[in-house]
């Protein structure tokens, strides 16, 4: 895998750079179950105890697609759930493991996350499943996380926290900063009564034209 | 020309500074301000990190035309609220989070606080929910506005007016801070004390529970 390996190790910089970023957004507190990124036919992804802090290039490891062997430092725990959502979605380049404040609270809570802002719907997707895996964050509990990503960029994790992904980094990180602010709107309008929703169709229609339309405007004026 | 570039710098650094402040998330929100017969805003999904003065777009008053990056989707609505209230000289749009979970529950907001009473009306009211870009959201939003300098937009953010960009951006974070504050007295509100009759009763359950042990 020597020119995989090298397409990986030109991500690697980004990499670190962005969990950097994910840190200071305040979306990734624990890092336990890490981020990766996607580079060709590998995966760079964050070890499962090292202190994001001091990351280096040399703390990230290289795992390829197709047989999962890695290279470098062990990888996170969650390993098998980052690779399972590379090969199902072809269309994801990066993958974030969330455990923000009010993202726990409504894991912990298992209630799944209506459409009560227009940029939760556009980017993460028409509602925030709850996935409910009898072992979370181990292989067994792969399916159940995958089937609540399905035609959405987010998912909740019970009694756990949250899985973000993004076609790239930037993506994924904006994903993210949205879920915590959808969920932290989620839970205080209860305090004012509950939050009114977006209409099904309305949500699902956002998503789409986010998707196609939107994410693409600023690229094509500015490659 | 050259307070068209003036007002293009200045709107730039307004946009950097909601983005510091997280009174905006992503590439949501949009800042603009009127020079003479044109208003400046910032271009539409632009990445605030690579973001110069040159691309945000001018947009004609009369024709609606604009030169350089195409301008935020929003620009219908900064051009309506330009055109129905003269002496609005700035429009900020913004994702600000407390605005936010106000605007999901679409509750007008009392003016809880003296500073939003001052700088932006006796309440903040809610445009109805309508799409980004359209003539209703654009009716809404006038209809919310009238008389305040501030509104809500149902399940998507917050508009603010001033003479110029700097008040715009005081009445954003005014408005912010009186949602807190409106979020936080509700919640304290829930929290209502049981009452004399229903608190002798639990005491005196309580007691006898105790004695039959």
């Amino acid at each position: 895998m020597s020119d995989a390996r090298g397409e990986a190790i030109s991500v690697l910089p980004a990499a670190l750079v962005m969990a950097r970023r994910l840190l200071d957004a305040g979306v990734v507190v624990a890092a336990q179950g890490g981020f990766s990124a996607r580079a060709g036919r590998t995966v760079v992804i964050t070890p499962g105890d090292v202190d994001w802090r001091t990351l280096g290039a040399a703390d990230l490891s290289i795992v390829d697609l197709v047989s999962g062997r890695s290279i470098g430092p062990r990888p996170t725990a969650e390993l098998e759930l980052h690779l399972a959502i590379y090969r199902k979605r072809k269309e994801v380049g990066a993958v974030v493991r969330i455990d923000s404040p009010y993202v726990k609270t409504v894991a912990a809570a298992r209630r799944p996350v209506p459409p009560v802002l227009e940029e939760l719907a556009q980017i993460a997707g028409p509602t925030v499943r709850v996935a409910e895996p009898a072992l979370p964050t181990t292989a067994a509990g792969v399916p159940a996380v995958l089937k609540a990503l399905r035609g959405r960029l987010a998912a909740l994790v019970a009694s756990d926290g949250g899985v973000c992904l993004g076609r790239n980094l930037d993506e994924a990180l904006l994903c993210c900063q949205v879920l915590e602010r959808g969920c932290r709107t989620f839970v205080e309008a209860h305090f004012l009564g509950g939050a009114k929703r977006l209409s099904r169709l309305e949500a699902f229609v956002m998503h789409q034209y986010y998707l196609r339309r939107y994410s693409k405007v600023w690229q094509e004026q500015r490659p | 020309m050259n307070d068209i570039a003036a007002a293009q710098k200045a709107v730039l650094a307004i946009a950097l500074r909601l983005a510091d402040a997280r009174l905006t998330v992503g590439t949501y929100g949009n800042v603009s301000a009127r020079v003479g017969d044109f208003f400046v805003i910032t271009p539409s999904g632009a990445d605030r990190r690579t973001l110069r003065a040159e691309d945000i777009s001018v947009v004609d008053f009369a024709t609606g035309k604009w030169t350089g990056p195409k301008p935020s989707a929003e620009r219908a609505l900064h051009l309506a609220l330009y055109r129905t209230r003269s002496e609005v000289g700035s429009v900020i749009h913004a994702h600000a989070p407390d605005a936010c979970t106000v605007a999901a529950t679409q509750r007008e907001l009392p003016a809880l606080t003296a500073e939003l009473a001052q700088v932006i009306g006796p309440s903040v009211r809610v445009a109805q929910h309508a799409i980004t870009g359209t003539k209703k959201l654009e009716r809404e939003t006038l209809h919310a506005i009238k008389g305040r300098q501030a509104a809500l937009l149902a399940n998507h953010g917050a508009v603010c007016v001033g003479r110029e960009l700097e008040d715009a951006l005081h009445c954003l974070e005014v408005l912010e801070r009186g949602c807190r504050v409106f979020i936080e007295t509700e919640f304290k509100r829930a929290a209502s004390y049981v009452g004399s009759e229903p608190a002798r009763a639990m005491r005196e359950h309580f007691l006898r529970a105790c004695a039959s042990r």
